[in-house]
This record gives structure tokens, sequence and C-alpha cells, in this order.
């Protein structure tokens, strides 16, 4: 397939369009005819992650590279960033606003439903932003 | 297991146009969405009250071919046109979860 690239904005706070950056990848690896079982993990990390971006940052951007190999996905945001890592790793863990709870946020499962579909997974923050790249090996 | 087959014993309507029938293979019943997102299997029908878009992203993502909004939730004009481009069912119903698991599964 050689290699595909893409970026997207994400917007703080945009509820109602948050999944359409997933919704775009998962569509690109069923073209490129990528296995189901690495579709579906490659969706549920992206969806969780754009999530985070929508409900937690300034806004963001998402970038991705699909080659024959893998699927990488860096998603960087403007902060205010995650004051204490492994406590946001920890299940049930929210720092969720209400807006987002009425959507249907905020379980504290996100970060782990990431680490959980991903190969690779890296994390890093401070208050000036959000760094998160997962990697997912198609082969 | 197939929509038509437990419509009415849900007292279900179904408010998209553009399929007529669906095959589901067990229920997920869920509203916070990182749980589903984590737990629901391709095919499941999709049981819940939570009722926006990220409802029908989710559906869309894991391959959830029905979603039963409960309890007369009503979807908005906008999810019914996003689930009918996804090729998604939506039925709601006044049933509570409880009562939609229960009915479907009674002999």
């Amino acid at each position: 397939m050689g290699r595909i690239t893409g970026e997207f904005a994400i917007e703080a706070m945009d509820l109602e369009n948050a999944g359409n950056v997933s919704s775009f990848i998962k569509k690109t690896l069923i073209q490129e005819g990528i296995a189901k079982p690495i579709v579906k993990r490659v969706s549920i990390a992206i969806y969780e992650a754009e999530i985070n971006v929508v409900i937690h940052s300034y806004g963001g951007v998402c970038k991705y590279e699909i080659d024959d190999e893998k699927i990488f996905v860096r998603f960087q945001d403007t902060g205010p960033g995650i004051t204490d890592i492994e406590q946001a790793l920890q299940p049930g863990f929210s720092t969720a606003n209400n807006q987002a709870i009425y959507y249907g946020f905020g379980a504290g499962m996100g970060l782990m439903n990431i680490k959980n579909a991903s190969d690779e997974f890296h994390i890093s923050s401070s208050p000036k932003g959000t760094t998160l790249d997962i990697t997912i090996y198609s082969k | 297991m197939k929509v038509l087959e437990i419509l009415e014993k849900i007292k279900g309507t179904i408010v998209t146009t553009q399929i007529a029938d669906v095959e589901f293979d067990g229920i997920y019943a869920g509203d916070l969405l990182s749980h589903v997102m984590g737990h629901a299997k391709e095919k499941n029908m999709f049981l819940t009250i939570m009722s926006n878009m990220n409802t029908i992203a989710v559906a869309s993502l894991l391959d959830l071919p029905v979603i039963v909004l409960a309890e007369d939730v009503q979807p908005t004009k906008d999810m019914i046109q996003k689930a009918e481009e996804e090729g998604i069912m939506i039925i709601t119903t006044t049933k509570n979860v409880v009562e939609v698991i229960r009915h479907i599964y009674a002999e």
C-alpha cells in the first residue's frame, strides 16, 4: 500500500463531532484491506484518544501514518496537561466535567482502553500539552 | 437473532428507514461510552439510554448493527441521518433496559 499519512485538527469540547477522526481512519484501514481485529483495536484506541483531546484539552492535532507494517498515530494537544499520569491510567479515575459526563464520557476507562488496544503506547505531559503516541502493528 | 423476531416483544419502533431487518448476536447494555468501547463485541445489540452523536460513533466503530434506545429516549434527526449513513438501525422503546433484555430472552 505504500505509506498513507494525514492530519486532523481536533477542537476542544466539540462533542458532536468527536469520533470523526477515528471514523475516517477506520474507513481508510478497511479500504486498505487491514484485518478486522486490527481495525477494531485501532478504532478503539483512536476514538478514546480523540475524545480525550476533545474533553480534556484546549484542542490539538492528530497525525497518522499507515504503512505495510503498522498504524502510528500521534495526538498532540496544547494543554493543560495531565498532573499525574499514573493516576490518570487507573481505571475509574476521571476529571471529566459535567458536560462530558452528560454525553456519556468520564468513565475513567479511556487511557486504559488505549493501552490495552495498542502494541506501543507512550504518553508525556506538561502544562503546555500532552503527546500520546499509539502504534499498532498490522502484521 | 433477527430484529424483526424481537421487535414486538420489546414493543419497539424502528426509527431509521433504510434497513428493514438486521441480524444481531447478543446484547451489550451500557451508557458509559468507554465501557462500551472496551467491552462490546461485534454484532452486539447496543442497548442504552445514551442518545447523542457519540452513541452512533461508538456503534459504527465497533460494528454494532442496532441501537435500542430504552425508556422512550428519542434520537435527534442528525443521529438518525448519521445512523442511516453508517448502516445502523435505531429502535426506540418505552421499556427500560432490564425489561428489554427479559423480553428478548423470554421463552
